[in-house]
């Protein structure tokens, strides 16, 4: 009786298992590439956005730095979505943080606004943060700004309420005072922008008023540090009334107009700017935008660099 | 003698299999078909949703680049302006620019050409370009599909009032169902007015 197996079966049997392997690797492979392909899509998408938005402002204001955040525009950090919230002030939905980015001037999560800018406006939103946040969180809103180092912010965290202006990322604090917000409670901020006047108040009572000319107009945006803040009845007067209670809205989501992709929906994405004046003329800023991210085969990036001046 | 061989030849010469032998060898058989079947199945959907995954990028993609070639060479974002028979009003979902004129020899000529951008009305998943040509200019007049499969679209500026703008915001989101895969791709950039 013949026992074991010929040569043409054992290569046969090798030439099978060899062509599965082909197909599964070769599968696999054509995955990474396209895979790479979104994420270099997106990636100089952002990139060369960031640098257009970086052009925007008057080059005088370009000045020399490495490895910077991105300025001209306030960039969607962290992650947010729509969730089934208990005790929102409109039940049962609300908008939420699901995930935060590395903080960026004092903001770990950003989110624009609809149909900015807006110049002289009234903006309200009930904020809150889970109860088991970590200490030291603060959430509110930014206002008539141009990326997230150059706002004024309006933001409650566990001890107070805090009105400050960043100009270049240093924060000056015009207000701060007030009770604290319990974490697990919602509280309403609402601000009152009318020329150089801003107005602010919580719960519907009014809690001071500053004069301050350094930013006229500019977007409005969700932000939070260090918390997975959430966020109803949202809204923006401007002539126009614009509301935003979420209810409706799909879990999970974000609603359509609120929808947009930022340096944060890259696997480990970062983003930095550098600016040099590389000629004699001091007037021509040289402006490099590089947006990163984590590939399957290491950090991957883009470079964008263009010229002000 | 010759009955022992014989008895012995029996025993030792058999030849075919045991009816149990032949059960184990169908299963072990069936079993490799039906995971060899899966396995091929399992490859085919995910070909496709790759596939899928690709052309969804490409056509936003596509649409923004589109987008941002007219934005780049505008001098203006115009509002209240016909284009191509359209008549385009700059907002978060339509937007029309005023680009120079250039002929074929690279000279720039008098007057103005208009590019709007609109989600066609009768199919709102066709991203539309609409141009309106001047007399000599390189461009051709027409209207044409940039995009398909567009879930959302939407337009934003640096200026509260569209025709100040020196710089506008795109979000564009396509997306396509088939069988049981579906693809979502969404891109968002700033785009620099370079001849405003």
């Amino acid at each position: 009786m013949r026992k074991g197996f010929s040569l043409v079966e054992v290569m046969v049997a090798i030439a099978l298992v060899g062509a599965m392997f082909v197909v599964f690797g070769t599968a696999l492979v054509a995955s990474a590439l396209r895979n790479r392909a979104r994420y270099e899509t997106q990636a100089i998408a952002l990139a060369e956005g960031a640098l257009s938005a970086a052009l925007t402002p008057p080059s005088s204001e370009l000045t020399d730095r490495s490895g910077a955040p991105l300025v001209g525009s306030v960039e969607k950090r962290g992650d947010f979505g729509i969730a089934t919230v208990t005790g929102t002030l409109s039940t049962p939905k609300a908008m939420v943080v699901t995930a935060t980015s590395t903080a960026i001037y004092g903001s770990t999560s950003s989110l624009l606004v609809p149909n900015g800018p807006y110049g002289n406006a009234t903006v309200s939103a009930a904020v809150s943060v889970p109860s088991d946040s970590s200490a030291g969180w603060r959430t509110g809103f930014i206002f008539r700004a141009r990326d997230l180092g150059d706002c004024y912010r309006l933001t409650v965290g566990a001890s107070n309420l805090t009105l400050e202006k960043l100009v270049g990322g240093t924060a000056t604090t015009l207000y701060t005072g007030g009770s604290g917000l319990t974490a697990g409670s919602w509280t309403t901020l609402a601000v009152v922008t009318n020329g150089t006047t801003i107005s602010f108040s919580r719960d519907g009572v009014p809690v001071g008023s500053v004069d301050d000319a350094t930013f006229t107009s500019g977007e409005t945006a969700l932000v939070a540090n260090g918390a997975l803040a959430r966020y109803d009845n949202v809204s923006v007067s401007n002539g126009q009334s614009y509301v935003w209670g979420f209810d409706s809205d799909q879990d999970g989501e974000l609603p359509s107009e609120w929808s947009d992709v930022g340096i944060a929906d890259l696997p480990g994405g970062t983003a930095t700017m550098t600016v040099s004046h590389p000629t004699a003329d001091a007037s021509l800023a040289e402006v490099t935008v590089t947006v990163g991210w984590q590939g399957a085969n290491g950090p991957q990036s883009v470079t964008e660099t263009g010229y002000a001046g | 003698m010759r009955d022992n061989d014989i008895r012995a030849g029996a025993r030792t010469d058999e030849r075919g299999g045991l009816l149990l032998e032949l059960v184990v060898v169908t299963a072990v058989v069936g079993i490799l078909s039906l995971a060899i079947g899966e396995m091929t199945v399992a490859l085919i959907r995910f070909e496709r949703h790759e596939a899928l995954t690709a052309e969804t990028q490409r056509r936003a993609a596509t649409g923004i680049e589109s987008i941002r070639e007219a934005a780049k060479g505008a001098n203006a974002v115009v509002t209240n302006q016909t284009v191509n028979g359209q008549t385009y009003v700059s907002g978060t979902s339509t937007v029309a620019f005023a680009l120079p004129v250039v002929n074929s020899g690279g000279t720039i000529l008098a007057g103005n050409d208009y590019i709007g951008f609109r989600r066609d009305a009768a199919d709102p998943t066709l991203l539309l370009q609409d141009i309106q040509a001047a007399a000599g200019s390189v461009r051709r007049t027409g209207t044409f599909t940039i995009a398909s499969f567009v879930n959302a679209f939407r337009l934003g500026y640096n200026t509260s009032t569209p025709i100040e703008a020196s710089a506008i915001k795109v979000y564009l989101e396509t997306g396509e169902t088939v069988g049981s895969s579906t693809a979502r791709f969404a891109l968002s950039t700033w785009v620099l007015l370079e001849n405003k």
